[in-house]
């Protein structure tokens, strides 16, 4: 049975932050300027970031967008 | 057990609860005295002026008190886009919560006389007061919706 999360977009910011040298929340969230509650719950897919903040994401860890958030149904 | 639960939210979580009860605290003291006042011939203008300054006071103290608890000597945390979503989301049902009693209350009144056999026992609603009171409630309850739908975003998402 396929868990259902609550927005339909997942990504891949865990695996990330790891390949990043292990950065933690508390980290990323400083350098995106969010809280880190936010980042946990953008991890856990129970908040869907605006585009501006998943762009900051994105150049956070100097990857395309495409690479950190895609859609549920999307391989 | 219960220290454990607690330590699982967050500090907004807490702020938000905390909110909740002060409201329902103040609700809970305000109400009591109104009853209490409720059919005495010392109703006036000025016995009611007494309670909401003394209701505003005892609001004040207690958000101070609570602020504090919760809090500590920490600053409030920065509101970012989340907390304003969910704040957004949350005020669009507190107006919804609101407009339904705001409607069911001008229904009473225009209604008002098909019910005065009805309610004639319950003298507060015969009191001046009901409307401001029923306005009062409805705030109250939008209040409670509002930060009920807060705690809801912050644990499950949306």
């Amino acid at each position: 049975m396929v868990k259902k999360t609550p927005c339909n977009i997942r990504n891949t910011i865990r695996s990330l932050r790891f390949h990043a040298g292990e950065m933690t929340q508390a980290e990323l969230a400083e350098k995106i300027g969010v809280t880190r509650q936010t980042v946990l719950a953008i991890e856990a897919a129970k908040y869907p970031p605006s585009l501006e903040l998943a762009f900051r994401i994105a150049e956070v860890f100097d990857v395309p967008l495409s690479e950190v958030f895609m859609r549920e149904d999307q391989k | 057990m219960s220290l454990k639960i607690w330590s699982s939210f967050s500090n907004r979580e807490k702020n938000i609860m905390g909110a909740m009860a002060l409201d329902g605290a103040v609700t809970l003291y305000y109400f009591s005295h109104v009853m209490a006042l409720n059919g005495e011939p010392s109703l006036n203008s000025l016995a009611m002026g007494i309670l909401v300054g003394k209701t505003i006071v005892l609001s004040i103290v207690l958000a101070i008190v609570l602020h504090m608890l919760i809090n500590g000597r920490k600053d409030p945390e920065v509101a970012d886009e989340r907390d304003s979503a969910f704040e957004g989301k949350a005020n669009a049902i507190a107006y919804v919560v609101l407009l339904l009693g705001v409607i069911i209350v001008m229904g009473g009144v225009l209604t008002g006389s098909w019910f005065d056999a009805a309610f004639a026992a319950t003298s507060f609603i015969n009191t001046p007061f009901f409307v401001f009171h029923a306005l009062v409630l409805a705030i109250t309850a939008s209040d409670f919706a509002r930060h009920s739908a807060q705690l809801v975003f912050y644990r499950r998402g949306y």
